[in-house]
């Protein structure tokens, strides 16, 4: 994607402002929707069928098509998009006409329906509002629920003017009004109707279809021929399942409890016509595919870009392709090739709001992390990554020579405001901070001592971000864990945990990492090991396992190693809480890092070290688990993307009042501390290690 | 659970009246829908009782202001109701004209879409063609601005009749 298109959005004051107010407004509305709702346990119950589903996709979809057609409906089954465009076209020059009306389908959009028409000389009439306003302007939807998000009312008065001939003001629901008379005409009219459908039916041939203007039951009520044109992967065994995804569907979507209509179409009425085209163009063999066929499971909410913070920032027609937000970026390949992924799934900060809410409960953020492999890979990194990763002394005289090369680049107070080299790109407005002189690695000369067997034994993973910014952090996390009763070593044939070898898609080198990290860390009895990094313990405690899942030999020993990991505050909260000591001072703010809450499900444990060694409750900001932009490399290859998200972070620490924010990870301290400083903020932001350490040395 | 029908219904922005008897309901259809009515699924007793309101025909649907028809159940937990309009003329007739007046048997109220989902099993488990809609509150949009528009293409008034002794 070019950065002048990400420039143009970010700059887009109308969109910034509509995201950023729809951002704001849905969490509180979709709660209340879901108020009396069991989201995780229908979203289980979604994921669970979704999947059996597809496993009998060839099945079911017979079943669909023998009942739908018992009860008078022709069903078409389409391999590739020209099969169902041509199927359509003959259907509708069939009954010998050259103007067709349309609901809402983003499956119409998939194959490029409208413009395939027109060519053919048919002309397709969009009737959703949404979607009517963006053909005017000649443009592709930017949200699957609400396609014309990026729109302002005056670009919709503009449109409505030139189309209707009359002037159009700039108000709502005069625009609406207008709406609603110009297009009456065109469903009065039409003997075709076009319409998408959210489900079909296989026990009974019913197809479903949700709504909320009413557009929807005209197409389907008043033409004398209806096409239904459908995803094959929207076939579910039974009413049952269709239910669960009613449900939750437009809970997601809007935060509506249910939309205005749903309607279950079975056959056509006495004397009409239903033709149901079921389309392939990828899905059979995605279906099949052991590790994306998730990505089908998706029931179309639009949520994961509800919550993106890049969505948020630049929208749908930079975060995505036909089909935008995370599953976007995820279903892109499959149906529109590498070439128009490859663009795309780079955007991904992996900060996993998506999976949080996914209402098929799909890996969306692993999804995409594994088609960096198969699709974004270019020949020439692999190696480069792989010599200095596996290599600790290649990868340490790199940053070395970074180390030196940085000098000119410093500050007096020894910040860089210019990075040279391996961290170079736009990063104006944010200092950062240098590589150290010595990393913590260097530092730590002692072997570590034999285990005495009296306390608990821990092994510290620094991970690099700390070892070679912040050694200082390091030191503090191991004194602070001695001071709190642990025997803590740090083994010095650690190397780095292999992410940023998964995020480039380099998937045989972070398997590499998983089993030299594993072997290292498996020579040392102890009880525990302590990250610092959150990233480092999801690589870790979750990934290593799936990584070396088959491998005979090291499968068993990564499984003992994932157990024994934990991040710093798991272990610092209940020793702090025995203390018992009384505790004073200023309250902090805290920010939840993305790896930690949604990558570990830990933000209980760093509240409580806050809470016990301040003294004080930790005073809230809002949205304190929203990313704060850094995402490891992210920051450097989308600095004005990471920014943009930085300031919406750094504008909720202020809000709060506190002098000190603390987190749990390297890169959101380096990110957030350089946000504050570039703008002059006097709030520092400490690691809770450091913040413990202090607190502990002051009794 | 009328009570919470009631609320879910107005929450989606319908009218809700309800009547102890049929009578009331009807005198007050008679007097708020003009002469003419679009009706649609109308059990006879209630197509009887509206004399002398005249129904139009389905070509005059379109000039039509107000649509009579009735709800085979409603949806306490959402305010939904559900109409079975299998036959095309009588669903465009609760698809076209700005006001819809729904007549609803108190008895017919079921807490929640997993209870109804039995009677839909069986309503689209017939050989035949078969339409079903649940429709909660009005036409609504909020495609421009995301600003909440009531009345788009569907009825821009939907008025629920609620029978309360049947």
């Amino acid at each position: 994607m070019s950065k002048k298109i990400i420039r143009q959005k970010i700059n887009n004051a109308f969109l910034r402002q509509a995201l950023a107010a729809f951002a704001k407004q849905y969490p509180a509305a979709r709660t209340a929707a879901f108020e009396g709702t069991d989201f995780e346990g229908l979203r289980e119950r979604i994921s669970s069928s979704r999947k059996a589903a597809l496993r009998n996709l060839p099945d079911l979809l017979e079943e669909f098509r023998t009942n739908a057609e018992k009860s008078g409906a022709t069903v078409h089954l389409c391999a590739t998009s020209q099969d169902a465009l041509t199927t359509i076209r003959d259907i509708i020059q069939g009954k010998d006409v050259d103007f067709v009306v349309k609901s809402k389908s983003m499956t119409s959009e998939e194959i490029h329906l409208n413009p395939f028409l027109e060519k053919a000389g048919i002309r397709c009439l969009e009737t959703d509002l949404g979607e009517w306003i963006i053909q005017l302007a000649g443009e592709r939807p930017s949200h699957m629920v609400l396609p014309a998000i990026h729109k302002n009312r005056q670009e919709v008065a503009d449109l409505f003017s030139r189309e209707t001939g009359y002037t159009c003001r700039p108000d709502i629901p005069s625009l609406v009004e207008t709406a609603r008379t110009t297009l009456r005409d065109g469903f009065l009219t039409a003997r075709v109707g076009i319409s998408g459908a959210n489900l079909a039916i296989a026990d009974s041939g019913t197809i479903g279809l949700v709504s909320n203007e009413g557009n929807a039951r005209l197409v389907t009520t008043l033409p004398e021929t209806h096409i239904a044109l459908i995803g094959m992967e929207k076939v579910v065994p039974s009413l049952a399942e269709a239910l669960d995804i009613i449900t939750i569907l437009p809970k997601n979507a809007t935060g509506q409890k249910i939309t205005s209509y749903v309607s279950f179409i079975k056959g056509p009425s006495p004397g009409r016509n239903l033709h149901i085209v079921l389309l392939d163009n990828g899905r059979r063999e995605l279906a099949r595919d052991l590790r994306f066929s998730d990505a089908l499971t998706c029931v179309k909410c639009g949520a994961c870009a509800n919550v993106c913070p890049i969505y948020e920032i630049v929208g749908g027609h930079v975060f995505g392709h036909i089909y935008v937000g995370g599953i976007g970026l995820v279903l892109t390949p499959f149906f529109h090739g590498n070439e128009k992924a490859r663009e795309i799934l780079g955007l991904c900060i992996g900060c996993r709001r998506c999976n949080d809410i996914c209402a098929a409960k799909i890996d969306i953020e692993g999804l995409i992390l594994d088609l960096r492999e198969r699709a974004v890979k270019l020949p020439a990194q692999k190696t480069l990554i792989g010599a200095f990763m596996k290599n600790r002394r290649l990868f340490h005289s790199a940053l070395r020579a970074a180390y030196f090369a940085q000098k000119p680049f410093q500050g007096k107070d020894g910040r860089i405001r210019h990075l040279p080299l391996v961290l170079c790109g736009d990063t104006a407005g944010r200092s950062l901070p240098p590589i150290a002189e010595r990393p913590f690695h260097d530092q730590v000369t002692e072997p570590s001592p034999p285990g005495t067997g009296v306390r608990e034994k821990i092994l510290f993973f620094s991970g690099c971000l700390a070892d070679f910014v912040f050694p200082e952090i390091c030191r503090d996390t191991m004194e602070s864990l001695e001071m709190l009763g642990y025997e803590v070593a740090f083994p010095k044939g650690q190397l780095c945990c292999g992410i940023p070898a998964r995020y480039a898609g380099e998937m045989e080198i972070a398997r590499d990492m998983a089993r030299l990290n594993t072997e290292i860390l498996s020579q040392e009895q102890a009880d525990f090991v302590v990250t610092i990094c959150p990233t480092c313990t999801v690589s870790l405690k979750h990934d290593f396992p799936k990584l070396l899942e088959g491998d005979p030999d090291w499968h068993p020993k990564s499984l003992d190693l994932a157990a024994k990991v934990f991040n710093f505050t798991e272990l610092a909260a209940g020793k702090i809480a025995a203390l018992r000591k009384p505790m004073a001072g200023k309250a902090v703010s805290y920010h939840d890092a993305c790896h930690l809450k949604r990558g570990c499900g830990v933000y209980r444990e760093p509240r409580k070290v806050v809470e016990g060694i301040t003294g004080q409750p930790v005073v809230e900001m809002e949205d304190s688990d929203a990313c704060c932009g850094f995402g490891g490399s992210y920051a450097f290859k989308q600095p004005e993307i990471s920014r943009e998200i930085l300031k919406k972070k750094m504008a909720a620490i202020t809000a709060t009042g506190v002098d000190t924010v603390v987190v749990d990870c390297p890169g959101c301290k380096m990110q957030i501390e350089g946000g504050l400083e570039g703008a002059g903020s006097p709030v520092k932001v400490e690691h809770s290690a450091s913040l413990v350490v202090e607190r502990l040395r002051a009794l | 659970m009328i009570d919470r029908f009631q609320a879910a219904a107005e929450a989606a922005g319908a009218v809700v009246r309800r009547f102890s008897s049929l009578e009331d309901a009807v005198a007050l259809v008679r007097e708020a829908a003009g002469p003419i009515v679009a009706a649609s699924e109308l059990p006879e007793t209630i197509h009887q009782a509206l004399y002398p309101v005249t129904f139009a025909p389905p070509e005059e649907y379109r000039n039509i202001r107000t649509c009579v028809s009735f709800a085979r159940a409603g949806i306490a937990d959402t305010g939904s109701l559900l109409l079975e309009l299998s036959d095309h003329l009588e669903r465009s007739a609760t698809a076209l004209p700005p006001v819809h007046l729904v007549f609803l048997r108190a008895s017919a109220i079921v807490p929640d879409l997993s209870a109804l989902s039995a009677t839909l099993a069986t309503l689209l488990s017939s050989r035949t063609h078969s339409y079903l809609s649940l429709i909660t509150g009005p036409s609504r949009t909020a495609d421009i601005e995301r600003v909440l528009t009531i009345g788009v293409h569907g009825p821009k008034e939907l008025h629920i009749l609620i029978l309360a002794g049947e």
